[in-house]
Parts: C-alpha cells; sequence; structure tokens
C-alpha cells in the first residue's frame, strides 16, 4: 500500500462500512440487556440445556461432515467422471435453498426411507441431520480446492518411494490440507449452530438455541428473548476467539 | 535392466507405441521429443500410474507392467521437485519406505549437509532439485525416471547439477530415463537418444550417432542442428541436382558427386544438411581442392562459444561455419570480410 493514499483511504472507508453492517447490530444486542440479567439467563436450566444440545448435535453434525465429506471433496478434486457437475451442483444445493424447505426435503426423505419405524419428531437426532445438511457445503468445498491445490506430481513421487495409496493419503495429502480442514469444521459447527429454519421443520422440541429464542419471542416478547440471544453470541464469541488463537498457535498452516 | 516392449497406450488424439526399448544398468537414455508428443505420458505409465492397453515392462528381469508404483523399483523426479512441505530436508530425503541406502551417504554425496535444516520454501531452485535427487535415490531404486529436471534452472546450476548426478549415478550404477528438450542436457548426460514424435518412436541410438547422421531433416532440426537448408530435388536427365528455393542464392549445389550422397528418391522438397564442422572457410578462393562446392560469402557475425568460434556466414544462404580461435586471429578475420566456404559432396546430407 505504500505510495498509495487514495487507494488505502477508500478501501479503509469502505471496509469500515463492511463492519459496521455486521457489527453495529451485534454491538447493540450485546448492551441491550444488564449484565446481571444476561448472568440470570445464563442459569437457567432451560438455557443451559439448549446451549448443551446446540454445541453438542453441531459438534456431532461436524464430524460426520468431516468423515463423509473428506472423501467426498478428494474425489471431487482429483478425479473425473461422468455427472460429476451434477453431484458438485448437488454439493452446493444447501447454499441456495431455503432452509425450511431442506427442512420440509429432510422430513420427506426420512419418512419415505425409513416408513414408521423411526421418526424425527423430538429427537435430537433430527437436529444433527438438519445442520449437517444445511453446512455440509462450507466443509466440502474449502477442503475440495485444498486437495486441488496440491500437485499430483506430490503424491505421485510419495508413491514411487515405496508408499502405497492409503500412506501418501495420510502422510502427504491430509497434512498439506490440515489448515483447510481445520477452517471448514470450524465453518461447519458454526452454521450449524447458527440453524433455525431447517431445525425447527423437523422438530421444534428439544430446543436448541435458537429455537428457544425464538419460541420465547413468540410467547414473551423481546424482553424474554434478548438475554438468551446475548448468551449465545457472548459464547459463539469467546469460542471463535480461543479456537483462532489455539489454530494459529499450532501453526496448522504448515504447508500452505 | 529396463526393458519396454510392445508398449501401446491410447491417449485422447493420438497412441503412444513402443515396440522395443532397452536401457541397461547405469546407462541414461534420453527421449527427446516436441511438447506434447508423449513423453510425460511415457514416464507415467512406466512409472505405474496409468494403465497400458498393452505391452510389458521390466525392470532387472522382473514384469512389473500390473505392480503398482509403489512396488517397482522405480523411481521419479519431476521439473517441479514436488518436495513436500510440511516436511524438512532431512525428513523428505528419509521419507521412502525402502531405506537401503543410507540418507547420510546420499547427504555426503550431494553435500546437503548444510542445508538439512533450512525450511523447504527457503531452498533455491537448485538445491530443492538436489534435494529431490537425493529422496528420489534414498531407496536405491533400479530404475530413475525424470522428467525435465532440470529445465527450471539457470545455466550454472544445471551444469553443477548434471555433474553431480553423474557422479552419483556412476557410484551408484542407476539406470535412467531421461524426458528433455534442452540438448546440453542431452549431450552431457545421455548414452543413448530417442526421439518420440506423436506417441511415436520415430529415431533411437547412440547419442553420437544420432547427432552425426539424424535419420530426417525434421529431426535434424529438431535436434537444433545448424545449416539445414530447404530446397527442392530435381531429376535432370542423367544427373540429379538439388536447387535451392531461397531468395539471393544464385545456384543450386552443382556437384554431380552429390549424387552419390542423395538419399532422395522422390522429387520435391528436400533438406540439406551441413554440419559446421565440415565446411572450411579461407580468405582466398581455393585453388586445388577436392572439396567441389565453392561459395563465396562475407561474414555478418561471430560468436565466441567455449573455446571456438561459430561465425555466420552470408552466402545467400547464411551457413554457420565453425573455426578454433587459432585461425579466427591468423586469417586476421572479422565482420564484413569477404571469405570462401568449401564442404566436400560427401558432407551434405539430404533429407526428404
Amino acid at each position: 500500500m505504500h505510495g498509495a493514499p487514495f487507494l488505502k483511504a477508500t478501501f479503509a472507508s469502505l471496509a469500515v462500512v463492511a463492519v459496521g453492517i455486521i457489527g453495529l447490530p451485534i454491538l447493540i444486542i450485546l448492551f441491550s440487556t444488564s449484565p446481571s440479567k444476561v448472568y440470570e439467563t445464563l442459569l437457567e436450566t432451560e438455557v443451559l440445556n439448549s446451549l448443551s444440545l446446540t454445541f453438542t448435535c453441531a459438534f456431532i453434525a461436524t464430524l460426520i461432515g468431516m468423515i463423509f465429506g473428506t472423501p467426498l471433496a478428494y474425489i471431487l478434486a482429483r478425479y473425473q467422471f461422468p455427472l460429476k457437475s451434477f453431484l458438485q451442483g448437488l454439493v452446493d444445493l444447501p447454499l441456495v435453498i431455503p432452509h425450511p424447505v431442506a427442512g420440509i426435503a429432510l422430513l420427506l426423505g426420512s419418512s419415505s426411507i425409513f416408513g414408521g419405524h423411526w421418526s424425527f419428531i423430538g429427537n435430537w437426532s433430527a437436529i444433527v441431520t438438519a445442520m449437517l445438511f444445511v453446512s455440509f457445503p462450507l466443509f466440502v468445498n474449502p477442503l475440495q480446492e485444498a486437495f486441488h491445490s496440491i500437485p499430483r506430481e506430490m503424491e505421485w513421487t510419495s508413491r514411487t518411494l515405496g508408499i502405497g495409496p492409503w500412506s501418501t493419503f495420510f502422510r502427504v495429502s491430509f497434512p498439506l490440507v490440515r489448515r483447510s480442514l481445520l477452517v471448514g469444521a470450524l465453518m461447519m459447527w458454526a452454521r450449524g449452530i447458527s440453524e433455525f429454519g431447517a431445525i425447527v421443520m423437523l422438530t421444534y422440541n428439544p430446543k436448541v438455541t435458537s429455537v428457544l429464542i425464538y419460541d420465547r419471542f413468540t410467547t414473551g416478547g423481546l424482553e424474554e428473548a434478548l438475554p438468551v440471544a446475548v448468551v449465545l453470541i457472548w459464547i459463539s464469541i469467546i469460542f471463535f476467539v480461543f479456537l483462532r488463537t489455539l489454530q494459529k498457535g499450532r501453526g496448522v498452516s504448515a504447508g500452505n | 535392466m529396463l526393458e519396454i516392449k510392445d508398449f501401446r497406450r491410447d491417449l485422447s488424439d493420438f497412441t503412444i507405441e513402443v515396440e522395443e526399448l532397452s536401457i541397461k544398468q547405469g546407462e541414461t537414455y534420453a527421449l527427446l521429443g516436441p511438447s506434447g508428443a508423449g513423453k510425460t505420458q511415457f514416464l507415467l505409465s512406466i512409472a505405474g500410474f496409468t494403465s497400458l492397453q498393452n505391452g510389458i515392462i521390466r525392470v532387472a528381469g522382473r514384469d512389473v507392467s500390473q505392480s503398482p508404483p509403489e512396488n517397482r523399483d522405480i523411481s521419479i523426479i519431476f521439473q517441479n521437485p514436488s518436495l513436500f512441505p510440511h516436511l524438512d530436508v532431512r525428513r523428505n530425503i528419509e521419507f521412502g519406505n525402502r531405506k537401503t541406502l543410507t540418507p547420510e551417504l546420499l547427504i555426503e554425496l550431494l553435500d546437503l549437509a548444510d542445508i538439512l535444516d533450512i525450511p523447504i520454501r527457503q531452498l533455491s531452485g537448485g538445491q530443492t532439485q538436489l534435494v529431490a535427487l537425493a529422496r528420489a535415490l534414498t531407496p536405491q531404486p533400479r530404475v530413475l525416471l525424470m522428467d525435465e529436471p532440470f529445465s527450471a534452472l539457470d545455466g550454472q546450476t544445471r551444469r553443477l547439477l548434471i555433474n553431480r548426478f553423474k557422479m552419483v549415478q556412476k557410484q551408484l550404477g542407476t539406470t535412467c530415463l531421461l524426458v528433455t528438450h534442452n540438448l546440453e542436457d542431452c549431450v552431457s548426460l545421455a548414452d543413448k537418444v530417442g526421439i518420440l514424435e506423436k506417441g511415436s518412436l520415430v529415431e533411437s541410438g547412440n547419442t553420437k550417432h544420432i547427432f552425426n547422421s539424424p535419420g530426417s531433416a525434421e529431426i535434424a532440426s529438431f535436434l537444433g542442428l545448424e545449416n539445414l537448408f530447404p530446397g527442392t530435388v530435381q531429376y535432370e536427365t542423367a544427373e540429379v541436382q538439388l536447387s535451392f528455393d531461397c531468395e539471393g542464392f544464385p545456384a543450386t549445389f552443382n556437384s554431380e558427386h552429390n549424387i552419390l550422397h542423395v538419399l532422395a528418391r522422390n522429387e520435391g522438397l528436400a533438406y540439406a544438411l551441413i554440419r559446421p564442422q565440415d565446411i572450411t572457410l579461407s580468405t582466398a578462393q581455393p585453388i586445388s581442392t577436392s572439396a567441389l562446392n565453392v561459395l563465396p560469402g562475407t561474414i555478418v557475425d561471430s560468436l565466441e562459444q567455449r573455446s571456438i568460434f561459430m561465425l555466420t556466414v552470408d552466402t545467400g544462404l547464411r551457413f554457420k561455419v565453425m573455426v578454433t580461435p587459432q585461425s579466427f586471429r591468423e586469417l586476421n578475420l572479422s565482420n564484413q570480410k569477404a571469405v570462401f566456404l568449401s564442404f566436400k559432396a560427401s558432407a551434405i546430407k539430404i533429407y526428404q
């Protein structure tokens, strides 16, 4: 930026507007409730249960996403096959369809697959499924890009050095995408925590935090909903700052 | 050591077909060819990354055609050295499973001791390629495939690397198949040369032989051989004359002795090749000489290349002529000086 003061000033002004669009509403929410009210809310069993349910379900959804999404990302990055573009589009679909529609699709899908043997209603598995569905592309897409950026020659070299395909994957490819994998997982987890539309179509109870906020808003108004929202935002901020610090501290950027 | 028979692999727009290729232990075979001739694909098939339609690949007598790449006893080095960026230099060198050579030996032979602790991204181009070489040789493969390994390096680094490679290869007796389009690499390293064009091995043999007598005009041109002139072969009654349709060149090569060397059998486009070292240069017209082709011309350029002067002489056609520094001084040669070129009819090779 040296010698480009006008560019720097213009970009900085535009960036301030962007940060303001995101930051101002959050700041207003955070300071719209007294700290004592936030503390009281945090001690409510219903709030604690919903927070624990939300974070746990988002974590399970992320784990499942990692187990199934990593091979999918590798296949999409490395191989050419018929209907690949279709598959790619399918992976991206949850980003564009309205989430209540995703909820309806999952509801219909589960009843046609499992029939009367198993129901999403009242079940935490519904929450995990909804979270997994809407956040899956956020994990797969960056990971696919990361696999794609590894030169094939690196994997080929490993093979000619006597290393089999599995070992090559875990000793060469996997370490090189570690950063993208962690970032993708973090994004997936975060997206899961914030999900409302798809979850509420599948099951209202047990209540994840987003549903609890909605529930309190419709029954007790803004005054009831706001403290829970503030608690969720604070916990999310603390988690994200902690994880980003951890990520930097461990130097997971090796190879990038 | 490496034997390839009836090799066939279909690519999208042509097929690589190599009937027979054999490289003895410790030998280096250079595969030349224009871009897109299938050289890299040929190497990848030998290494086992692409399946063949047909053919047998033997390494030290063992048929490895169906073996996965990790069991072929073949290492590979690419133009992009592909060092593992998440590992340091030492762990890159020690990466292979089949460590039959101690890495220390290679570190010593290739003089890598000082860079073992340097992060990969701080290595220079030459150091990177040396580490890649050490890594490829640690399993002591019987065959080493190299795909343009020195092409991204500057001249001095390139020569240094080639010298170290030759030393290590001699010590380990590694058989090497090198893909390159650099003639210097080829001449410095290769015992044998093959030329791949659109998947076919159009020429294969001893390096010296191929460079002295390339099999076709395309090959001579591809090899960067100087003094290759297009012309037309014309049958005129009993005598064959070769006339050049080059503006400003007034005559045909007028020696009927050329007939002796004319390989062309058809009328039409042909190429004449006269190697720079086969042309004699004099400042006065030679009177009694066995060379029947004598052409007057003017020196238009002179370039000193490793204890030899390469002159460009304009006779209507531009000839490259080699003279020693001693001749250059004694004949008092300089640009714009009028000279005569003479060469024997037998020095002209005609390709059609």
